[in-house]
């Protein structure tokens, strides 16, 4: 990798540049000192022609391009670097399913260059020690901004808070039980409120009523005909109702995550709309991943235990309505709820083999192929809609870090007290932005082989599936972590 | 030499059903008379592998086997290397090492069955999965309801009792609007799959021109005066443990197949219950008293069945009347 970077930065030369907007045509992009330094309309060739001079009585090879590495991107897409805010790294506890050092790689394969991992780990992220460790392994990994979300409560259990300022002091600002809820919703509640007192912090929730969920598939005619256990539409409802009416009491930041039905769009809407009426726009957000925009439940009847994820594939009403919603902005963020799993894990009974699909390196180019240009009562879905879904509007949930402020209530007097400074992926592309890049040669067809996956887990019901648009480099800070 | 696996019934078509069948009729004198013992599947090894308790399927299979001349061994979840957590995919594996013909398999996950077949390369037969399909079952209900003359298009047979939990339900649905019948589900709300649509043959059929219909009813009494056949499912007392019904007296009230409703029962309709029963919830002695009960005939029917089906998995179907 070092190969390709001389120390001098970078031209990409003629790309087109979608700034996390919008699409501005095709630029001449500089990235210098770890920033995009410059953007330019596409210059002529004999900018970049190498012209030999004498000088100081040696030959010496320069351009206008002035030494530095040009890329050339003409007939690509530059975009900013994709942003998940939802993932498994299964690292601490797990890691013959994944580690940071092969999921962040695979992050970086994907186009991905800042991750939030949820907290499911072994131990859980319920303490300041674990989201350190997180931390310190993704920097020496060196490919992707990793983000740890901590728990709400101490070992996810749902009864006691975990240590939500100490993992705050650690750097932390994404809170959730994610693997389940948070049971109890007075616990639930209090975290919320204890949580509002911290500036930009936002709370993930993944949302369902346990005993509403004893499941492994969606409840419906698919689960009727082949005798599985559901998990009721009811169960993400009705728990999605529950944190949305506490984040609008608590005035807690909260985010509904991987939406899986219908009924539940509609109830974020409402709660945008209170918050909205209440001053707090940007209060209540949503995100749904893009297993669930391209399957239905009928995908069990196929892949089997491949399909399995929590919450389940629900049915294509469902879809067309999470489609509509990317559209009409109901979505905040598209996100992978990369999972991974062994092949081992994945080859039993469907109730005993665990949820999940990986899903970094195939969820650009899966959406690209399947979802761009299609037709939904909103209008259709383009390639700039689902982009921003992927850069800029998930880093406008997390820009709070940006400018993280140190919390003005209590936690001064916590004796292990450092704030982290993340460096934060801005999700946009202008002079001055750091340069988390991705060029991606967006109409290139090819096929999902997960033998080829870059990261440990191999559990996909796409292989074989025809995907569009071939990440080609991945630039973090300005160097590149991720080539062909 | 071909092996052929049932899984669900519907690897099956309605003319492999009526062989399968008839088959099954020419072994009934034969059990009914005492049994027989022949040579069909001497050198044959079947293996009963039950991860779940079971009296009729278990047994009927080993009385089967042993009939034909085959070897039958037993094997449950306790006692062998499941307890140890072998998978089913090494489960299945190490006994296709062992080279055995048949597998007849029990399992409490709906796949299970199909999972354990993707990993051996002889015959596997279900003989119950989960909530999913229970085919043997409906081929053996299959054989009393032609003897009665029930088994044909536009024919009625309810199936009462919980539906949410049956695999019965699911693999005799199948097979009875294959042939036209007109499937009636009776139960109420909480003991009916959500999304029961999903049971109706435009949903899994390829082609569901010429198969029967499927409708739901919370009314049993509305129901019986138009039935041919009613299918009386077992309601587990855990029922009332998980809130799915009040308690077994009012169920029995509601849904149990009462000297009252017995009346409403036309005088030509038979009555089918797969077992086990719950004497006095379901039904009580006056339906084992009833001329219309066939349910002691569905247990002879299932020891013939599973003869045929054995036959048939070892591809010597045709040997079994000693004619072909």
């Amino acid at each position: 990798m070092d190969k390709l970077n001389n120390g001098n930065g970078f031209i990409i030369r003629g790309a087109e540049v979608f700034d996390g907007e919008k699409m501005l045509g095709p630029r001449d992009v500089e990235i210098t000192g770890g920033q995009v330094s410059g953007i330019h309309p596409p210059r002529g060739d004999e900018y970049y022609a190498t012209v030999v001079e004498e000088a100081l009585g040696r030959q010496l090879e320069v351009s206008a391009a002035a030494g530095r590495q040009v890329i050339d991107g003409r007939g690509k897409l530059l975009c900013p670097g994709f942003i998940d805010l939802h993932c498994h790294l299964r690292d601490p506890g797990q890691t013959w399913k994944e580690d940071i050092f092969s999921g962040s790689a695979a992050a970086a394969a994907g186009g991905f260059t800042t991750v939030v991992c949820m907290p499911n780990t072994d131990p859980p992220v319920d303490d300041p020690t674990v989201a350190d460790y997180i931390h310190e392994r993704a920097r020496r990994a060196g490919r992707c901004r990793v983000l740890a979300a901590g728990c709400l409560s101490r070992g996810r259990d749902g009864t006691q808070l975990a240590d939500l300022a100490g993992l705050y002091a650690a750097g932390v600002r994404v809170f959730s039980d994610d693997g389940s809820d948070t049971d109890d919703p007075g616990v639930f509640l209090n975290a919320l409120e204890f949580l509002s007192m911290l500036s930009g912090t936002r709370v993930l929730v993944h949302a369902e009523v346990p005993k509403l969920a004893r499941g492994v598939m969606h409840e419906g005619r698919a689960s009727a005909l082949l005798g599985h256990d559901g998990i009721h539409r009811l169960s993400e409802e009705i728990a999605g109702a529950r944190a949305i009416l506490s984040a609008l009491s608590a005035g807690q930041p909260l985010q509904i995550t991987h939406i899986s039905s219908a009924g539940t769009l509609s109830l974020v809407r409402y709660g945008k709309e209170q918050a909205r009426h209440a001053g707090r726009d940007g209060l209540i957000t949503a995100d749904t991943t893009f297993n669930h925009l391209l399957l239905t439940d009928e995908a069990i009847a196929q892949y089997g235990t491949l399909a399995k994820i929590n919450p389940p594939l629900r049915t294509e009403e469902d879809r067309q309505a999470l489609l509509a919603a990317l559209v009409d902005g109901t979505l905040d963020a598209l996100v992978t709820d990369h999972a991974p799993h062994t092949a081992d894990e994945k080859a039993q009974e469907l109730q005993y083999a665990p949820f999940g699909i990986a899903g970094f390196e195939v969820a650009f180019g899966l959406i690209n192929r399947h979802l761009v240009g299609r037709a939904t009562p909103a209008g259709p879905v383009t390639l700039e809609c689902v982009l921003k879904l992927m850069t800029s509007a998930p880093a406008d949930l997390l820009k709070p870090l940006a400018t993280a402020e140190v919390p003005s209530l209590g936690v001064e007097a916590l004796a292990d007290f450092h704030p982290r400074v993340l460096a934060h992926s801005p999700g946009r592309i202008a002079e001055g932005t750091v340069a988390d890049l991705v060029l991606i040669d967006v109409d290139r067809d090819w096929q999902v082989d997960p033998d080829k996956f870059v990261g440990k887990g191999r559990n996909t019901p796409f292989a074989g599936w025809d995907a569009r648009g071939v990440v080609e480099l991945t630039f973090l800070s300005g160097e590149i972590v991720h080539h062909l | 030499m071909s092996y052929r696996s049932l899984l669900s019934i519907l690897d099956l078509t309605p003319g492999e059903v009526n062989q399968l069948l008839d088959a099954a009729a020419s072994y009934l004198p034969r059990i009914e008379a005492g049994g027989f013992k022949d040579a069909t599947l001497k050198g044959y090894s079947a293996l009963l592998l039950f991860y779940e308790a079971s009296t009729r399927t278990r047994s009927s299979f080993e009385l089967a086997g042993k009939m034909l001349g085959m070897d039958t061994i037993n094997i449950g979840a306790k006692g062998s290397s499941v307890e140890k957590g072998e998978t089913v995919r090494d489960t299945a594996l190490t006994l296709n090492a062992m080279h055995h013909n048949v597998v007849v398999m029990r399992h409490e996950a709906p796949d299970a069955v199909a999972l354990f077949a993707r990993y051996f390369d002889r015959a596997v037969l279900n003989a119950g999965s989960g909530r999913g399909q229970h085919p043997t079952q409906a081929l053996l209900d299959a054989l009393p309801l032609r003897q009665a003359g029930v088994l044909q298009r536009s024919k009625r047979i309810a199936i009462v009792g919980d539906l949410k939990h049956s695999r019965v339900m699911r693999s005799n649905l199948q097979l009875l609007t294959s042939f036209g019948l007109d499937v009636v589900l009776v139960a109420p709300p909480t003991l009916m799959p959500e999304g029961w649509e999903g049971l109706k043959p435009a949903y899994w059929a390829a082609d569901p021109t010429g198969y029967g219909e499927v409708s739901w009813s919370t009314d049993f009494d509305r129901v019986l005066p138009g039935l041919d056949a009613v299918m009386m499912l077992r309601v587990q007392r855990e029922r009332m443990g998980d809130a799915h019904i009040t308690n077994t007296d009012e169920y029995s009230k509601l849904y149990g197949l009462s000297r009252r409703r017995l009346k409403l029962l036309p005088e030509s309709a038979v009555i089918l219950h797969p077992g086990p029963v719950n004497r006095g919830v379901e039904v009580g002695e006056d339906v084992f008293a009833d001329p219309r009960c066939l349910i002691n005939d569905q247990v002879t029917s299932g020891v013939a069945l599973r003869s045929a089906l054995l036959c048939w998995s070892c591809g010597k179907l045709e040997g079994t009347d000693g004619q072909a």
